[in-house]
């Protein structure tokens, strides 16, 4: 399109000024309706950690506006309320009408991620809709908030499709239904209120727009939004050499036979302007909780392609429109009911490794080596002494990124599937909940040689107060965070019952292990990939990294030929 | 709750007299945090006064108070769900009029006085004029690196960045890079 034409097919309609203004409006209120879930939710993992996400969709359920939030819910917000479409058609939406799904085949993450969304109205006109998703601590799994083992869906809670949680402004028996079913009613309808405040915030937001500016100058912005997103990620991605690139890796196991590894294996084909992800020849569906719906595919996918193609833009409705994705139902990847969904994220993570891997070739100067990649998840349940409460924990686990061409990798940074989750401040955890955290320190020598060298893992070490449980989800020790280009790879994680002790046990999955008071368990995550040999590392670099701690001195003899 | 309140009104009141503020132009609001058991971030309400906790359906007032509120800023509230206060508040206010422009003396030809230290800056060591405050008079200007000590503050000037003081005595502090590529 030559400039004239430009200007002629979609500026004359909305100047750039405007468009600007209704982008930004847009973003800021996706950052508003984020803001009210956190202020007012009841859960540590929202309010503290923020393991949520929020949206403005159009009516034909694009994204106008995202918080920056999970990564891994890319884009997948609106597979929700079509989902409501498909069963029940257009005619479906009411004002006043707020939704709720957590199904894992139609989401595609576990059910723990519950999606609340509503149809948004001005004047009568149906204009778009308002979603959000958060982390429920619990949804009446058999396991206090979620199983290691679970074998079906049915193990693992409350599963809902679409059903109306408000109908014209009022609550359903729903709200009913999930009092009864979870074991937290109270924190969790908390939560659920604080998404619907969300909602509401997002629905005034869209509604001012529109009064402001019309519903016909806020689409043709959109229109031009889209377009150049688009064509920004068409010129990118056109720029890639044509062919046929492919990597794969396995997570350690299902869970259940942690003697078999399963293998993820991906096919990028770059056409023109087009780019093409498949994944089909991914392992069939486990029957452990490792599995995920096909929408948490494409999401993974998109994000390994965002990360390559548009990091620095705001993902929209015009965003991976040159991307297409081939995921086989039946796969981990395509998970079909009655499939456990609990661990939905572990090969996801992998594969956004995989597509930096894959495309390393062609894009040498933006690819990064693999992370740590995996959420390291530790929940701890029980009933706390001091209160006669039970309590339940989530926490993901941080670990060291991937060097790229130009930089070392960062230390102790949560993994890429989580985004913007943070890690639970000692002070709150040691407050709320009877333990300890007697170290947290990121470990030295994990992250691996390189010209440039990977980031390292984090140590983190709890001392339990009183008797609970522990589950541990710990991944990617038999498919190591790869180096690049001749940098090697990152240590595995580990994690230590007891360190030093006779009954010292080491292990990287369990569910709901009894635990002692005074019993103590060490979690340490893997550092990062290296990139480029290490031959070629500044020799001044490797003495800086001893100087600041970052390796030890017998590290650098030992992959540097160090002399100091 | 009350006699805290007041306990905290009493000292405020007699600071601001120690201040010379007089009686008519004190005011005092006493307020609270509170949230819903188990939320982390609060609202702060108004309460009518210190003694107001004291009447006897002051647990209802606040909860319907605080319900209102949430509603204003979050589109729903949850009137009946155990509420819990965090914080007490009590706000002393002082209205006194704007202060008059103050001018500073004019610098006049001689240099500033100062001494001279090492001082680290981005891992090297430089020779750094340290400088009294009160030393500092209007139209004085100097180069970093440099640290301006008073009682109430200290400024560090780093290399690279000028100061100029101006016609009330305030530091005004260039980065010379940004001045360059302007």
């Amino acid at each position: 399109m030559t400039l004239l034409e430009h200007a002629e097919s979609s500026v004359g309609r909305v100047d750039p000024v405007t468009v600007e203004i209704i982008r930004n409006a847009l973003t800021s209120a996706a950052n508003d309706m984020n803001a009210t879930l956190i202020r007012s939710a009841y859960s540590p993992i929202l309010y503290e950690g923020g393991d949520c996400v929020v949206a403005l969709l159009d009516v034909d359920h694009q994204v106008l506006g995202q918080s920056a939030g999970l990564p891994l819910f890319l884009g997948n917000l609106e597979t929700c309320s079509k989902a409501v479409e498909d069963k029940y058609g257009k005619q479906v939406w009411q004002p006043d009408d707020v939704w709720i799904l957590n199904d894992s085949y139609l989401g595609g993450t576990h059910l723990n991620d519950v999606t609340i969304f509503a149809p948004v109205f001005v004047d009568g006109d149906h204009v778009g809709f308002s979603a959000t998703r958060a982390h429920w601590m619990d949804m009446g799994s058999k396991d206090v908030g979620g199983s290691m083992d679970s074998v079906d869906i049915f193990q693992e809670g409350l599963r809902m499709g679409p059903v109306k949680l408000h109908e014209a402004g009022r609550e359903t028996f729903v709200v009913d239904i999930i009092s009864t079913n979870v074991r937290f009613p109270y924190q969790t309808i908390g939560d659920m209120n604080a998404m619907i405040a969300a909602l509401r915030m997002g629905t005034n937001r869209m509604q001012e727009l529109v009064a402001r500016y019309g519903i016909t100058t806020i689409e043709a912005s959109r229109d031009e939004i889209f377009r150049q997103t688009e064509a920004i990620e068409r010129e990118t991605v056109a720029a890639i050499p044509d062919g046929v690139y492919e990597a794969e890796g396995v997570l350690d196991n299902d869970g259940i036979d942690l003697d078999t590894p399963i293998p993820i294996r991906l096919k990028v084909t770059v056409d023109g302007d087009g780019i093409d992800f498949d994944v089909t020849e991914s392992a069939d569906q486990t029957r452990g909780p490792v599995n995920c719906g096909v929408a948490q595919a494409v999401s993974a996918l998109r994000v390994g392609y965002k990360l390559l193609i548009s990091p620095d833009t705001n993902s929209n409705g015009g965003s991976f429109r040159p991307l297409s994705t081939q995921v086989r139902e039946g796969s981990v990847l395509g998970a079909v009911a009655p499939a456990a969904c609990q661990w939905y994220f572990s090969h996801l993570g992998l594969l956004i490794d995989l597509v930096s891997k894959a495309l390393a070739p062609a894009l040498p100067g933006r690819v990064v080596a693999a992370s740590h990649g995996d959420s390291m998840i530790i929940n701890t349940a029980g009933t706390d002494p001091r209160t006669g409460r039970d309590w339940v924990t989530m926490e993901a686990t941080l670990g060291g990124w991937g060097a790229w061409d130009g930089s070392d990798g960062e230390s102790a940074l949560i993994n890429s599937v989580n985004g913007s989750i943070k890690d639970l401040p000692i002070e709150m955890v040691e407050t709320k909940y009877p333990f300890r955290i007697s170290a947290y320190r990121i470990e030295p020598d994990t992250g691996a040689p390189g010209q440039w060298r990977g980031g390292n893992g984090a140590t983190r070490e709890y001392e339990f107060l009183s008797d609970c449980t522990v589950g541990l989800w710990f991944e990617r020790s038999r498919t190591r965070p790869w180096g690049l280009f001749g940098g090697e790879a990152g240590s595995g994680p580990e994690v230590v019952i007891n360190p030093g002790h006779p009954d010292e046990e080491h292990l990287l999955k369990v569910n709901a292990r009894p635990m002692k008071a005074g019993d103590v368990i060490r979690l340490t995550t893997s550092g990062g990939g290296g990139y480029g040999r290490v031959a070629d590392r500044d020799p001044k670099a490797v003495a800086s990294d001893v100087v600041n701690g970052h390796i030890s001195r017998e590290y650098a003899r030992r992959h540097y030929g160090y002399d100091g | 709750m009350s006699s805290t309140l007041k306990r905290i009104e009493i000292e405020a009141l007699a600071s601001l007299e120690s201040e010379g503020v007089p009686e008519e132009r004190r005011v005092v609001q006493h307020s609270v945090d509170v949230r819903y058991q188990l939320q982390e971030f609060f609202l702060t309400v108004d309460l009518e006064s210190a003694e107001e906790p004291l009447a006897e359906d002051f647990g209802d007032r606040l909860a319907e108070r605080f319900a209102k509120q949430y509603a204003d800023r979050y589109g729903h509230a949850n009137l009946g769900a155990p509420i819990e206060i965090v914080t007490l508040r009590t706000r002393v206010t002082g209205v006194i009029d704007s202060a008059e422009e103050r001018v500073s003396e004019r610098a006049g030809d001689y240099g500033i006085p100062h001494s001279t230290r090492p001082v680290v800056f981005d891992h090297e060591t430089q020779d750094t004029m340290i400088i009294d405050r009160e030393n500092l008079l209007a139209g004085h200007a100097f180069d970093g690196p440099a640290i301006v000590v008073e009682d109430t503050a200290t400024t560090v000037v780093p290399p690279d960045f000028s100061v100029r003081v101006d016609e009330n005595g305030a530091l005004i502090i260039r980065n010379l890079e940004a001045e360059r590529t302007r």
